[in-house]
């Protein structure tokens, strides 16, 4: 940089330093901003309702992606279990239930031959989030009490029970830590159904 | 686990006088780059706050501890130009005549400062945002292009004009 344009920098550095020291923020700003906080898990649902136009094209594309998907998956619960291909024979009911609801998968005695691999749960939140090129950079199984419970954020996540088996699949852009983008994904961890996505950005 | 991410975990479990710790600690960059982006400090103080209320909504999607002060700055500095946007008919005209009303004591003793002030104001609020955030702040160029959402050359690029556009303005002030 030319010495004339640091100069001039300085000297700007000076001059907002000089305008920030004349006028301060209050003493105890930021503890009089955080005293006033709202609940945040409240705010949090009146912005999924108090939205709805924008709610609902989030979820109806959600909706839009994961219906295909979930007819595609057999269903059942932990340790129930028959073996033998299912491609043929769907055995699972999705209906979105509400505005913010994702599919519902209705499950068949007797159904699922195997529990999703990581890499078939992985996969099935790529196609979930459609973004086909993202990284997981956070996948964990368990009951959606163990897994969804103790994290803040989750509502949107429409498990059935918190006995479910789900996985929880973190997919990321891979960006730069500001601007980074990706998508979290709740699913089935037995026949894929998608739970819930909600996309992200840092 | 650090300090910093004790914190966060705190305020994410809702805690907020652990939120108002890592308040306590970014607001001040916060407000001094809303301030030089608004040039008033009533206006730069509420969108520190509207930025305060928005982190403490969004904080579960801050990937990283370690990013909470570079993603407080962005949402209040994104907030600032947001806000600038939105006033700009109401407001911008009158900033150009008053320079900066209330945010510079006009007896400043210190000219230099008062006659950069003025020639800064003139800036739009993308450029005086970018001098900031890059030469107040002492920001790298990456981190203002972060800030901003901007490509790295681009931000680049504009803070090498916007240098030119003050020293024009600059030259203006004298003549």
């Amino acid at each position: 940089m030319p010495d004339d344009d640091n100069l001039i920098t300085e000297r700007l550095d000076r001059a907002l330093e000089v305008d920030a020291r004349r006028n301060p923020l209050p003493l105890g700003f930021a503890t009089s901003i955080a005293e006033s906080l709202e609940d945040r898990r409240s705010r949090r649902f009146s912005w999924f309702f108090g939205v709805p136009a924008i709610a609902a094209i989030v979820v109806l594309a959600v909706v839009a992606v994961a219906f295909p998907l979930s007819l595609t998956r057999p269903s059942t619960t932990p340790g129930q279990g028959a073996s033998g291909s299912t491609a043929d024979q769907p055995l699972v009911v999705a209906t979105p239930s509400s505005i913010t609801a994702t599919p519902t998968a209705h499950v068949t005695p007797g159904a699922s031959p195997h529990a999703l691999t990581e890499a078939e749960a992985v996969e099935a939140a790529r196609q979930a989030a459609d973004r086909p090129g993202m990284t997981p950079v956070h996948v964990e199984s368990g009951p959606a009490g163990e897994v969804l419970l103790p994290r803040q954020g989750f509502e949107w996540a429409h498990v059935p029970s918190d006995d479910t088996w789900v996985w929880l699949v973190n997919l990321s852009d891979g960006g730069p830590p500001l601007g980074q983008e990706g998508s979290f994904v709740v699913l089935d961890f037995f026949d894929g159904t998608i739970y819930g996505v909600l996309n992200w950005i840092s | 686990m650090s300090d910093l991410e004790e914190l966060v975990s705190d305020a994410l479990a809702g805690d907020r006088s652990a939120f108002a710790c890592l308040l306590e600690r970014e607001t001040p960059y916060a407000y001094r780059a809303a301030l030089a982006i608004l040039r008033s400090p009533e206006e730069a103080r509420d969108v520190v706050q509207v930025a305060a209320i928005r982190a403490w909504q969004e904080l579960p999607r801050l990937q990283r501890a370690d990013a909470w002060a570079a993603w407080f700055r962005r949402i209040t500095v994104r907030q600032a130009l947001d806000e600038r946007r939105h006033a700009r008919h109401t407001r911008e005209s009158r900033l150009i005549d008053d320079m900066w009303p209330g945010s510079t004591d006009a007896t400043a003793d210190n000219d230099d400062a008062v006659s950069l002030l003025s020639a800064f104001g003139r800036l739009r609020a993308d450029d005086r945002a970018l001098l900031a955030l890059r030469f107040h702040l002492d920001l790298t160029v990456p981190d203002v292009a972060a800030t901003l959402g901007i490509p790295v050359g681009t931000a680049k690029a504009r803070i090498h004009r916007a240098i030119s556009k003050l020293r024009t303005e600059l030259r203006d002030e004298h003549a």
